[in-house]
């Protein structure tokens, strides 16, 4: 990974992956509410990328 | 097509917790980078063997951030409030103050990470001792690891108990029993745990000679907190038993504190920094400036803690108080959910967030008017806001990756029947143990520990913290399993 995230953008990102989950978990609701498989679906997916982007960007920093 | 009940399914029910814990005790991953992988660890597994829906997944993630929101509404107001203490140099000043009390290291971590936070417990929970008392330790002088782990373990005899007793009230609701046919039970097994609890924060201070220098004070104070815990359970007063256990354990330490042998200077250098501890200086190297600023007192120092228990204790206590600050819930129905494979959850509304009465917002009244308060006293420097808000952000962002994803897996594993799956059976020995087990668990909680290693400045450590607690979680266990055991089949108790 850059050193770029070593400078503070690793915590940019992290903010903008959680804020992605949370408001994902929100459209989940109103997608299986409103009954739409193929929304439900795309979040799904969208929601298991965004996972794997957490933890990419959160894997710079091992323990010593 | 039906949940088959086989070793594959049961090791594969396990797969999620196992990845993360492999990631985080193995190859030392941070709980934020170990958790999304555990979510998606859950998420295949769920859906290729456990017969998960889309429907289902979606209902379950929505239930996961609320409950997430939950817990994390506590973290973010805990690590604001830690920064406002921090940065006016109060937590400096009460490790230096307690460190007068008692000059025994040994006593002193007993006083914070098992009788205080089983009083904290009480009345907060939810990771609020953790990420209180961790910060404090490491004021005193005590190594990171050690102080998050030593709460981690100390704090596990409370939780059933503790929270208003929130813990045991979902017993109560889930088995159908009496409460009060419950009671004796769990506070026996929880006073047996509270005892073995302490001995194991002794252990970890500074292994068996810790374990020797400490028998005679966790003996007295474990069986003074037991004994209290037990008396206020089978007297109906469940919601006050930790709360009062936690009390009368601070006031016997100071007491036991009295004794000759617990009167000489520290001898340990196992878990503590002995020669910067007894300044206190690893405190101020990490964040408040104490120059130029006017003296502090001990009690003026406290009173963000002190003003944090006194509005718990009015919320949670004063009826009029409690129903004026629940007026406004977040809270969502869901529906019933059914996978491919027929495990069911039933409908029901989410865990209600109360913005105003929360303890996360109690939390967040405590650090504001804390705030005002150190203000008032002159302890800070010109730009201290925007450090103390940069400060929390910093802290609660990868942890709040860690806790969103954690939640995430959790509630899949719940909802396709991966949990029910790995659970056991009952009857009320069999329950007080389920439920100390529960208790007992949360020195394994990886939410409770990120939340910890946040406050603590541990952040992405949060691996070598389990790696301590695991072992101390499963010998406790172990010993509370057998116990059940022997009472149910030998001696054939009821």
């Amino acid at each position: 990974m850059s050193s770029a995230f070593r400078k503070g953008h690793r915590l940019a990102l992290q903010a903008a992956a959680l804020l992605a989950m949370l408001f994902m978990a929100f459209f989940l609701y109103l997608g299986a509410e409103a009954g739409s498989g193929w929304l439900v679906k795309g979040l799904l997916g969208g929601l298991a990328l965004v996972m794997m982007f957490a933890a990419w960007v959160s894997g710079d920093k091992k323990e010593p | 097509m039906t949940l088959e009940v086989s070793i594959l399914n049961w090791l594969l029910a396990l797969s999620p917790i196992g990845v993360v814990l492999v990631l985080m005790v193995g190859f030392k991953f941070g709980a934020s980078r170990a958790g999304p992988l555990g979510w998606l660890t859950a998420f295949l597994v769920s859906v290729f063997f456990f017969g998960a829906t889309a429907r289902v997944l979606a209902y379950s993630q929505a239930k996961a951030a609320l409950l997430a929101l939950y817990v994390l509404y506590i973290l973010w107001m805990a690590l604001f409030l830690y920064q406002v203490a921090s940065y006016a140099g109060a937590i400096e000043k009460i490790g230096s103050g307690l460190m007068r009390l008692t000059k025994d290291p040994l006593l002193q971590l007993l006083l914070l990470a098992w009788a205080f936070s089983g009083f904290l417990q009480g009345v907060g929970g939810f990771g609020v001792p953790i990420a209180l008392i961790a910060p404090l330790l490491i004021g005193l002088g005590f190594e990171p690891v050690t102080a998050v782990a030593a709460v981690a373990v100390g704090h596990s005899w409370a939780v059933t108990f503790g929270s208003m007793a929130t813990s045991f009230k979902a017993l109560e609701a889930v088995s159908g029993l009496e409460a009060t046919a419950l009671a004796p039970w769990c506070g026996i097994l929880l006073g047996i745990s509270c005892i073995l609890c302490g001995l194991a924060t002794a252990h970890l201070l500074a292994g068996g000679k810790g374990l020797r220098h400490g028998l005679l004070a966790v003996g007295v104070v474990g069986l003074g907190m037991g004994a209290a815990q037990l008396l206020l359970a089978t007297h109906k007063l469940w919601t006050l038993a930790s709360f009062v256990a936690g009390l009368a354990g601070m006031g016997i330490i100071a007491l036991v504190a009295r004794l000759n042998i617990y009167r000489r200077p520290g001898v340990f250098v196992g878990g503590k920094i002995e020669d910067e501890g007894r300044t206190g200086a690893t405190s101020s190297d990490s964040a408040p400036v104490s120059g130029g600023r006017r003296p502090m007192g001990f009690l003026s120092a406290c009173s963000a803690y002190l003003i944090l228990s006194g509005i718990v204790i009015v919320a949670q206590l004063v009826g009029p108080v409690t129903r004026l600050l629940s007026w406004k819930k977040i809270v969502l129905d869901f529906p019933a959910l059914t996978t491919r494979f027929g495990f069911q959850t039933p409908a029901g509304p989410s865990k209600a967030i109360s913005l105003f009465g929360h303890a996360g917002a109690l939390i967040f009244y405590a650090a504001i008017i804390s705030f005002f308060l150190y203000r008032a006293m002159g302890r800070y420097k010109p730009g201290a806001t925007r450090q103390i808000l940069a400060a929390t952000i910093h802290s609660a962002v990868p942890a709040t990756v860690g806790i969103i994803s954690m939640v995430g897996f959790a509630t899949i594993m719940s909802h396709c029947g991966m949990t029910h799956l790995l659970a056991g059976i009952s009857v009320f020995i069999i329950l007080a143990a389920q439920t100390t087990g529960g208790s007992l668990g949360s020195m394994l909680a990886p939410a409770k520990i990120i939340v910890g290693c946040s406050t603590a400045g541990l952040e992405g450590r949060e691996g070598l913290v389990l790696r301590k607690t695991i072992v101390y979680g499963i010998i406790i266990t172990g010993i509370i399993g057998a116990l059940a055991w022997a009472a149910v089949y030998l001696l054939r108790l009821q």
